[in-house]
């Protein structure tokens, strides 16, 4: 069972492992040391999602109007 | 031929129970061809005193009874078996574990034929150690298990305007409860360390849709989990096998199937399943946009609608309820259509982001009356009436609709879906 006070301790636990893990300078080194690098052909194989600024996207143009 | 082996057929009127009857006929033959001996069933003569005779024999994966019949039911009806919704019958299953036979689907691109050997994980994007892993790398890291329910967003998505569904399967069996086994997402970020900025993330499953959802940084540090078992074996393969992204309390579309890689951002990808879907349309013509959380949610499955009551007197009412922000407190009934409450007995074992059941004893006077169930959640949040719902939500919302549910006993004992 989880209490207010137990809710509130969790967050603050949250905040310091986010702030740790999202620091490059602090980043830990991996524990468990399971898997493998991707090659780079791997990833750009399987990496089609591209953001809303159109990052990633391949050469070529359109506009809203013509899609 | 095969028909004729099983017998006479059962009375049954839908022709969805007749179909499933037919088929259940041709294997129950094939069985009696190769096998060699009768197999209890339908059709089949059940020895009046089963202690007088030797059983059958012991296999190696358990089927139910042939004498049981819960079945999902899709919907609608028109759309192909590769899109739409796969229902549980929430009127049929019994205490908070949805058997995984029976865990509702949906599907916008069919179920994808996975050979686990082949299938990888993927975590890269903006992280120190780009990370390519295989399931059985995944089963050996330190393992974590949940019992947790799972609602699509757009469960009871028909009853917004009028009431639709007949039965509690099509307004509310988009929902299921399953003991999940996995590894915390939260330990693989760390393993390939996170960039600073890096806030978000992208998760994509394997399927023909390559469904892709956007998950803030902080839940999926917080209780996420890249799931390889549910009910103690792997999910079946309609819900996500041999990996699945369980997010828990948030909609069904987040906790992505099939999931083949994780990317680390610094922003949410407006994807296609969170862009012109999972979106709600308000009334002043803004959308809200990432919803995430399934809000307190009641329904009661007995009595519930096609169903008959035997008659007056003595009826258990029951039913289940949940809520995205962890536990439900308390569950009230009325059985005069919201003029007064009562407290529901809540069975144990109450757990965080679980269906919880519910139940309370009532002696039906053979008039005419509706029933209504609402919960309170950890937080003080109170189910909604539909109208309480639409005056702030409008009815172009489609997704995450937890108002409370109308059965109207008539005076036959038949329940019928009404808004009140």
């Amino acid at each position: 069972m989880f209490t207010r006070r137990h809710r509130l301790g969790l967050w603050a636990l949250l905040f310091v492992v986010t702030s740790v893990a999202g620091s490059k300078a602090l980043a830990q080194m991996p524990t468990y040391g399971v898997g493998r690098a991707p090659t780079p052909e791997e990833v750009k194989a399987w990496d089609l999602t591209i953001p809303p600024d159109g990052q990633g996207l391949p050469p070529g143009r359109g506009t809203a109007v013509l899609g | 031929m095969e028909r004729s082996a099983n017998g006479p057929q059962p009375p049954v009127a839908p022709a969805s129970s007749r179909r499933r009857f037919l088929k259940r006929g041709l294997a129950l033959g094939a069985a009696l061809v190769t096998g060699g001996r009768t197999v209890p069933g339908h059709g089949q003569q059940a020895p009046d005193d089963p202690s007088k005779v030797v059983g059958g024999p012991m296999v190696p994966y358990g089927e139910r009874s042939p004498f049981e019949e819960a079945s999902k039911q899709k919907g609608p009806p028109f759309m192909p078996d590769e899109w739409g919704g796969n229902f549980t019958p929430l009127d049929e299953t019994l205490g908070i574990i949805t058997p995984s036979a029976l865990h509702f689907e949906v599907c916008r691109g069919g179920i994808p034929d996975i050979d686990p050997r082949k299938h990888r994980l993927l975590i890269h994007g903006m992280v120190d150690r780009p990370s390519m892993l295989t399931v059985d790398e995944l089963r050996r890291l330190p393992s974590t298990s949940r019992i947790l329910s799972l609602e699509c967003a757009g469960n009871t998505r028909s009853e917004w305007r009028a009431p639709t569904a007949g039965n509690v399967r099509f307004t509310h069996g988009l929902t299921s409860c399953s003991e999940w086994t996995g590894v915390a997402l939260s330990l693989l970020l760390r393993e390939a360390g996170p960039h600073k900025g890096a806030t978000w993330i992208v998760a994509e499953g394997a399927d023909a849709t390559g469904n892709e959802r956007s998950i803030p940084m902080t839940k999926a540090m917080d209780d996420v989990l890249v799931a390889y078992g549910q009910n103690g074996e792997a999910p079946r393969p309609g819900n996500g096998y041999p990996l699945r992204l369980i997010v828990p309390g948030w909609e069904g579309n987040v906790n992505v199937k099939w999931l083949r890689r994780i990317k680390v951002v610094a922003q949410p990808y407006m994807t296609r399943m969170e862009s012109p879907d999972h979106t709600s349309l308000l009334p002043n013509g803004k959308a809200r946009q990432f919803l995430f959380v399934m809000e307190a949610k009641s329904v009661i499955t007995f009595p519930s609608g096609g169903q008959r009551l035997s008659g007056p007197g003595f009826h258990e009412i029951r039913g289940l309820a949940w809520s995205g922000r962890g536990f439900v407190r308390r569950v009230e009934i009325s059985t005069n259509g919201g003029k007064t409450w009562r407290e529901a007995r809540l069975q144990a074992p109450i757990l965080r982001f679980a269906h919880t059941r519910f139940a309370l004893d009532w002696r039906w006077d053979g008039r005419e009356t509706v029933l209504q169930s609402r919960c309170t959640d950890e937080t003080g949040y109170v189910q909604p009436t539909l109208a309480e719902l639409v005056k702030v939500r409008g009815l172009n919302s489609i997704y995450h609709n937890n108002a409370i549910q109308n059965w109207k006993v008539l005076a036959d004992g038949s329940i019928q879906n009404v808004h009140a």
